[in-house]
């Protein structure tokens, strides 16, 4: 089964790390990746740029409107995401624990195969 | 009683959830395997009493239910053939599974009833999901009662075990024992169900029977079967003094004829004395000090050992009672809780106090009929008979169960021949 993992951050805690915080970061992201090779498959995933670089695009029946930032104002951004496949949430949540301390959304991709 | 519906109630009894988790295992799907189960035994209730009662019952049931999975199945593919096709890769089919893959046997939990209340326990599930959903598929009961156990409307319970059905499948979540390391991470959960489970069994708000002894027996056998599986912890030790007292009231509960007697008019001759010191006994070994769901567990236990103590209803030690209700209240914020206290206050200290406790509660359970009964006794207690009449009109307007409606309505009567009499 594939999921979509959202990897959501106060991009403050990236900007202000230092090297050996930034050294554990890249650690905890090669212990998640390791895991999810061993259960399954790491599909892809990239880490955002910051939502300082974000353009959002709205468009109607009519007209397209092009804004600077990102799509919604929070605290904490979308920052990067996974795509993996593994066979069930619980291996998914597994994996995720090895990550650093983001808030995750974990969302099931829409599989027509299997319906 | 005919012989078909015997059959078919030791057929859900026997086999319901030995059925249902081989569905489970054998199609993946957990919202399919328990409406094609229902179907199932919907199906035996009407084929059976005309056609006779198969010679192997659950053989019957299986092949039914299995025959239902597959025609949901075979739906599916067809309507998702019809839905616009969207860019989607083509998928590949995952390898043999890896040794971290094989699901779980859950050997370590021996009883299928159990194991499906820790598998419907799964933390990615809303608390309210996961409820119904153990209500539904462990217990088999229907959303009108699941939806009178939860206070809120039918609609509203429908939908919430359609999603949660729809979420077990479509979020991914395992419908699996978790290995024997890691249960007691589902422990309150687990406890949590299999008290609503055991309330369900001891006071159904729908339906004409007031005590379903059997779901309640079935509850308390679920809490010693977890007490033996993980000893010693407070949350279950808590829950089985609590569940063991209240079952020992079970046969005083309803005269014959299945009408409500009320604890001070019950007949404590028929309360069972050995369930009540087993209880009792499980009680004093709880420690004072323990928080959480163990600690809202132990103080309703305190208030049940303190009905089960007393020798007769004038005996009942209110004062204690009060005092356990007070805790109880600052512990959990429960408005129903909150009633409950308001009846023992009334009891240790007049009605008057118990009125003011029930100020403010009438947004919190809008669809009850305890809170109008409660104050309308009261209020009748008060002196304020007219205000009583009105407060009756209002629980028999909210009140959906056969015995207790009957109750109400008898009340009310009283009251008004009194009322008139008065005046």
């Amino acid at each position: 089964m594939r999921f979509v993992l959202l990897l959501h951050e106060d991009e403050q805690v990236w900007a202000r790390a230092g090297a050996t915080e930034r050294a554990d970061h890249v650690r905890r992201h090669d212990a998640f990746s390791e895991a999810v090779r061993a259960r399954g498959e790491l599909v892809g995933g990239e880490a955002l740029s910051a939502v300082a670089a974000a353009t959002t695009v709205r468009r109607d029946a009519e007209s397209t409107t092009v804004t600077e930032g990102p799509y919604a104002e929070t605290v904490e951004q979308l920052g990067g995401f996974y795509v993996v496949d593994l066979p069930d949430l619980d291996a998914v949540l597994e994996a995720v624990a090895l990550l650093p301390p983001y808030s995750v959304e974990v969302r099931p991709v829409v599989d027509l195969d299997d319906r | 009683m005919t012989t078909a519906s015997e059959a078919l109630s030791a057929a859900w009894r026997d086999h319901w959830a030995r059925l249902l988790a081989a569905l489970v295992g054998r199609y993946r799907r957990p919202d399919l395997a328990e409406d094609a189960l229902a179907d199932a035994y919907a199906a035996a209730a009407r084929v059976w009493p005309v056609e006779g009662v198969p010679a192997n019952p659950a053989g019957w049931l299986r092949t039914a239910a299995g025959r239902r999975v597959l025609d949901r199945l075979r739906a599916e593919a067809v309507a998702s053939r019809k839905e616009p096709l969207m860019v989607v890769e083509e998928r590949r089919r995952p390898g043999p599974p890896l040794p971290g893959d094989e699901p779980d046997d859950g050997a370590h939990v021996a009883d299928e009833r159990l194991r499906l209340v820790f598998a419907c326990c799964h933390p990615a599930l809303s608390p309210e999901a996961r409820a119904a959903l153990t209500l539904r598929f462990v217990a088999g009961l229907g959303v009108p009662h699941i939806a009178r156990l939860f206070l809120v409307p039918e609609a509203t319970m429908a939908a919430r075990v359609t999603r949660a059905k729809k979420r077990l499948a479509a979020s991914g979540i395992p419908f699996a024992i978790p290995p024997r390391g890691r249960l007691d991470e589902r422990l309150d959960m687990v406890a949590t169900v299999l008290y609503l489970a055991f309330t369900a069994g001891y006071a159904p708000g729908t339906g004409p029977d007031l005590v379903r002894v059997a779901l309640a027996g079935e509850a308390i056998r679920l809490v010693r079967l977890l007490d033996e599986l993980l000893p010693g912890r407070p949350v279950v030790r808590a829950l089985l003094a609590l569940v063991v007292l209240q079952h020992s009231r079970r046969d005083a509960r309803t005269r014959p004829d299945g009408a409500l007697v009320l604890l001070p008019d019950q007949d404590r001759s028929s309360w069972h004395e050995d369930e009540i010191a087993v209880g009792l006994a499980v009680l004093a070994d709880v420690p004072d000090d323990v928080s959480g769901l163990a600690r809202d567990y132990l103080l309703q236990a305190r208030v049940a050992a303190e009905h089960a103590r007393a020798g007769d209803a004038a005996e009942t030690d209110w004062t204690a009672i009060a005092v356990h209700y007070a805790a109880l209240d600052a512990h959990t914020r429960s408005p129903v809780v909150r009633l409950a206290r308001a009846v023992a206050v009334a009891e240790a200290e007049g009605p008057q106090a118990g009125l003011a406790l029930l100020d403010g509660l009438d947004g919190l359970l809008p669809h009850s009929h305890r809170l109008p009964a409660t104050r309308a006794e009261l209020l009748l207690r008060a002196g304020r008979g007219d205000e009583a009449l009105t407060a009756f009109d209002d629980a028999i307007a909210r009140c959906a169960n056969g015995a207790e409606l009957t109750h109400l309505h008898r009340r009310r009567l009283a009251v008004a021949d009194q009322q008139r009499t008065a005046g």
